[in-house]
């Protein structure tokens, strides 16, 4: 074993030629917080560093045609701080401001805890809900994947070695839905996620659900998302009842991981009433929206 | 304030940052095995990279001759480098010593070892019974020097001490209660966690050796130095610049040695810093299992209490032999207990060394009496701060030793804790999933006994004044409280004062910085060399004034004809004046004590540390998980000299108390570490902490002494967490931490009990209907 060789491409394409050359033994380096862990405990010994710090262009965040477009190298304290985050993707900002404590927020990165695909983080759960897609350039061009289709399992991603995220597109939520990220620590408030839950909410006026999505992280070996159950709440009236039947539904469906933060036994617990608190949380601030849009319409 | 100025510009000196010309890197081999026959250490390859000097097995060492291959500070068992066994994974198996970090690490990882199982013990009460694996099959010898400790070793049953206490008649003492409780509680092992892990720098010559260290105790880092390598003392010099944190994982020699033999074999100075992950199986808080039976009267009085503690050692002795004796009359808290016996044993495993840790023994026992305590309290109707007032040690008490304890405030520091907490307001609140409840505790802790201090205080020409102290500073504020104090008896600008760092051929002998002992110990050893400077000073202006020594006294660093202080000279003009160059005065402090080990009767401590605690906490009832609202301490200080030191000393207590209470565990699973990094091991962070706290620190000027404040806040957090947990949510947790998961399955099992009891109910009252 010898220290890695470090590099400092200025395009992405030139990043991608590394990776290829090195054949899976290179490993990119955005934010390095999670990287740097896995070096320091020897979980991971590349033969080369590829990073990203010189490679313009992956920085930004706009919004195009009702899509969030948010760069592979946007921090996570960019992305819970950015005007067009927090407008349109408020249950994104919540989760990214959540992650470990502000040193780390500053460091990483979107495309970094997407590519690096740990079970036990905030982020995922709530792209997820939001059916984030991700986009990677490879060897062959660029390539587009549903987010639901791009986490695969625990630390696995159907991304390729060769392969960089260079950015994540999230449709923005309507304004009249209502959405929620809750993050349950079982230990330091700077712990990863024992349990977190994305829920998105959006009823008509008189309180028929229209749409709901629920992710939940950190449980599994991925973030869980139950569309059947989704759809099963659509339609009818989004009552305590009905929220407490889609939290029994995550409950039983999840197969819970047991780790540091908890037991299978308590994971599930936790789903349980995370989901219903998330829904429940979801489900009032779509009430707040529809409230201020109809004081609105009054003015 | 001294210190504050190089601490906000980087400039405090650590030993990470010191580098001697020449000087070799080191990274340690460690075992992967948890007990093992090393059959052989394969170095070639390492020994064959770029930049490597040496790579270094305990068979080279052993096989040198010139070294003592066993050290530690009671039992001579821990190997500088393992010979022929392994007994905990982690353990330094050999050394790789290279020009630069990188390369030791890189070779450091192609040496490969063969290891030959043994059957390994893990848990403490295991290793205890009879047929267990034993870790050492003949008894290590002893330290020479090291002779306050009695041992009551028993290699069949893997235990290097036991301490007992007796007091009364214990069988009768629980004839006559009329309820007994007997319950076992548990404390997890756990991580120090200094900020700064464990650093040396060892320059070895043929007759001489200097060591930078990161070390709470210089001059026991120096006597083991010298025994294992032959050499007198004063050919063994310890320099110790300040620590980033040690809370007694730097207690004790650990890698001083290993640096020490390498820069032996390598003839050039070697630096060995460790990773984090190194930090934590290098150094441990004790695991520890207790029994404890209590026998009560009706009325509160505590009549009997018998327990028995296994404290989990670890693989090596270290300090644990000590640490049963505080483990042993700890269990008696802060009560008047007419009949007792209380045993603790330290018991080795296959698991890193255990040694000193904040609380020293205490906080275990505290987390299982204080625990206990309520209990009984509800069992017998009573409300938890009254019966400790029925069962607080006041003036004139004799304490589970024997002694007749006096200056005891345990009582009023109680009611001053529950008053600031709110203790008799609604008590459990909900709202919604949260309810939100309050409890105490109340702790006794004593200091090292006997121990011993000594020190120097020179006054110059100019009027500024030098101490020269071996207490270590790391961080608990040593230099700058003692700069005020001899300030203070000199009666000079505390700015004019510069405390030293460490530096055994310069500073003069002190025993160590730990058991919160340095503001007493080394305090009054500066106090008396300062008094010894006035002494020296009224004779010197005596001669200037003309006038008879003994009218000549000294105020506001001036000395002067009593009852004429216009005509005074500044302390300093006198030094000039008299032409002695400097005023140079000793003091030294020796403490007697001792307790008898098979009966715990003497003296425990030269002073008692009395500590109380109330936390205010609130449980989502729905997950378990436990937050601390507010916490109100208090402490019997003696004298406080530096208000603010002595508050941050409190305050960080409260960090780990937090923390033991909460999050902190080391998991292991076969020996094998599971949570040894601080992604995975959980240290409380700022929203951890309550939203509020305060700590009293109750003085008494005119009694005069002086009490350490590192630890006594300490371990009364955890019970007065858990008893607040309890009675928010009427779940009582025996072991720490106090997880959410935990407290939820308690929640689960009252409410299925509850459930049960109704359908029994439910079926009576069929039958009879």
């Amino acid at each position: 074993m010898s220290a890695p060789a470090v590099f400092f491409p200025r395009t992405v394409a030139e990043a991608v030629e590394l990776l290829d050359a090195y054949d899976g033994s290179a490993k990119l380096v955005a934010g390095g917080t999670a990287l740097t862990l896995m070096l320091q405990q020897r979980l991971v010994s590349p033969e080369a560093l590829v990073s990203l710090r010189d490679v313009p262009g992956l920085g930004g965040t706009s919004v195009e045609g009702g899509v969030v477009r948010l760069g592979a190298l946007v921090t996570h304290t960019q992305a819970a701080r950015h005007a067009l985050v927090r407008a349109h993707l408020p249950v994104a900002a919540t989760a990214f401001s959540l992650v470990g404590n502000a040193q780390v927020r500053a460091a990483a990165t979107v495309g970094g805890v997407l590519a690096e695909a740990d079970y036990a983080s905030d982020p995922p759960a709530a792209l997820l809900a939001l059916d984030a897609e991700v986009l990677a350039v490879g060897p062959g061009g660029e390539r587009r994947m549903p987010i639901a289709e791009f986490l695969v399992g625990f630390y696995q991603t159907t991304l390729a070695p060769e392969e960089i995220v260079t950015r994540v597109d999230v449709p923005a939520l309507p304004p009249t839905a209502g959405s929620a990220y809750l993050k349950h620590t079982s230990r330091s408030h700077e712990d990863r996620p024992c349990v977190g839950v994305a829920a998105v909410v959006r009823s008509d006026g008189d309180g028929t659900c229209r749409d709901l999505r629920v992710a939940v992280g950190a449980a599994c070996d991925r973030p869980l998302r139950l569309v059947d159950v989704e759809a099963g709440a659509v339609g009818s009236p989004l009552d305590d009842a009905a929220v407490e039947a889609v939290a029994t539904a995550y409950a039983e469906r999840v197969d819970p991981v047991a780790d540091v933060r908890g037991s299978a036994w308590y994971r599930r617990e936790m789903v349980q009433v995370w989901v219903r608190r998330a829904v429940h949380a979801a489900r009032r601030a779509a009430e707040h929206t529809t409230n201020d849009q109809r004081e609105g319409a009054v003015l | 304030m001294l210190d504050a100025r190089d601490r906000v510009t980087g400039r405090t000196p650590f030993v990470i940052n010191h580098e001697v010309p020449g000087m070799l890197h080191c990274r340690l081999v460690r075992s992967t095995a948890a007990h093992a026959a090393v059959r052989a250490v394969r170095t070639a390859e390492a020994a064959a990279q770029r930049g490597v000097v040496a790579v270094v097995t305990g068979a080279d060492l052993t096989a040198r001759g010139d070294m003592a291959m066993l050290f530690g500070p009671v039992l001579l068992d821990q190997p500088v480098l393992a010979v022929d066994v392994v007994r905990y994974i982690g353990e330094p198996v050999a050394a790789v010593v290279a020009e630069d970090p990188a390369a030791a690490e890189r070779a450091a990882a192609l040496v490969e070892v063969d290891y030959e199982h043994k059957a390994a013990v893990f848990d403490a009460d295991e290793a205890f019974a009879p047929g267990a694996p034993l870790l050492f099959p003949e008894a290590p010898e002893r330290d020479p020097s090291f002779a306050d400790v009695t041992l009551r070793a028993d290699h069949e049953r893997n235990v290097c001490n036991t301490f007992t206490v007796v007091r009364g008649d214990v069988e009768a003492g629980f004839a006559a209660a009329e309820l007994v409780v007997d319950d076992v509680y548990e404390s997890p092992a756990a991580g120090a966690v200094p900020l700064e892990t464990h650093a040396v720098v060892a320059d070895a010559r043929p007759d001489r050796l200097t060591v930078w260290s990161s070390t709470q105790t210089p001059y026991i880092t120096r006597r083991q130095l010298a025994l294992m390598f032959g050499l007198p003392l004063n050919r063994v010099r310890v320099i110790v610049p300040a620590l980033g944190g040690g809370f007694g994982a730097k207690a004790y020699a650990t890698v001083e040695p290993i640096a020490a033999a390498l820069s032996r074999v390598v003839g050039a100075p070697v630096r060995l810093h460790l990773t984090r992950e190194e930090e934590f199986v290098t150094m441990t808080k004790h695991a520890m299992r207790v029994r404890l039976r209590t026998g009560v009267m009706r009325d509160g009085r505590i009549v009997a209490r018998e327990a028995t503690a296994i404290y989990n050692a670890g693989a090596y002795a270290v300090i644990s032999p000590r640490k049963v004796m505080f483990g042993a009359y700890g269990l008696n808290g802060p009560y008047a207990i007419p009949n007792v016996r209380t045993e603790a044993h330290a018991v080795l495993t296959n698991t890193p060394p255990a040694g000193a840790y904040r609380g020293f023994a205490i906080n275990q026992c505290a987390w299982a009496y204080e625990n206990q305590l309520d209990e009984i309290a509800e069992r017998l109707g009573l409300d938890p701060v009254e019966i400790r007032r029925i069962n607080l040690l006041r003036d004139g008490d004799e304490f589970c030793t024997g002694e007749k304890l006096h200056h005891l405030r345990f009582t009023e520091l109680l009611d001053s804790a529950a008053e600031r907490i709110g203790w008799g307001t609604e008590d459990p609140v909900q709202v919604g999933d949260v309810v939100r409840a309050k409890g105490v505790s109340c702790v006794i802790e004593g200091t090292i006994t006997p121990s011993t201090s000594t020190a120097a205080v020179r006054l110059n020409p100019d009027g500024s004044v030098d101490v020269l102290t071996s207490s270590v500073e790391m961080g608990q504020g040593i230099r700058p409280a003692l700069a005020g104090a001899v300030a203070r008896r000199l009666g000079v600008d505390p700015e004019l004062v510069q405390v030293s760092y460490v530096d055994t051929d310069l500073t003069p002998y002190d025993q160590q910085t730990t058991a919160s002992r340095s503001m007493y110990s080394m305090g009054g050893a500066t106090g008396r060399a300062a008094d010894d400077v006035l002494g020296q000073v009224r004779e010197l202006a005596a001669d200037l004034l003309e006038a008879d020594p003994a009218d000549v006294v000294v105020t506001n660093g001036r000395a002067h004809v009593a009852g004429i202080e216009g005509d005074g000279i500044p302390i300093g003009d006198v030094v000039a004046r008299s032409r002695v160059g400097n005023v140079l005065g000793e003091g030294t402090l020796v403490t007697e004590g001792g307790l008898d080990p098979f009966t715990g009767q003497g003296i425990g401590s030269v002073h008692w540390h009395q500590s109380v605690g109330a936390a205010e906490v609130e449980v989502d009832l729905a997950t378990g998980r436990v937050t601390v609202l507010r916490y109100a301490g208090g402490v019997f200080a003696g004298e406080v000299i530096d208000p603010v030191g002595a508050q941050h000393q409190c305050e960080g207590c409260l960090v780990f108390g937090v923390g033991n209470a909460l999050l902190e565990e080391l998991v292991f699973d076969q020996g094998q570490l599971v949570n040894g990094s601080l992604a995975d091991y959980m240290v409380p962070a700022l929203e951890d902490m309550p939203a509020s706290h305060d700590f009293e620190l109750v003085e008494d000027r005119e009694q005069g002494d002086v009490h350490g404040l590192g630890e006594p806040a300490l371990p009364p957090i955890a019970p007065a967490i858990g008893n607040a947990v309890y009675r928010a949510t009427g779940v009582r947790l025996h072991s720490l931490p106090i997880s959410p998961e935990k407290v939820l399955r308690g929640l689960r099992e009252r409410r299925d009990a509850a459930r049960r009891d109704e359908t029994v109910a439910d079926e009576t009252v069929e039958v009879h209907s």
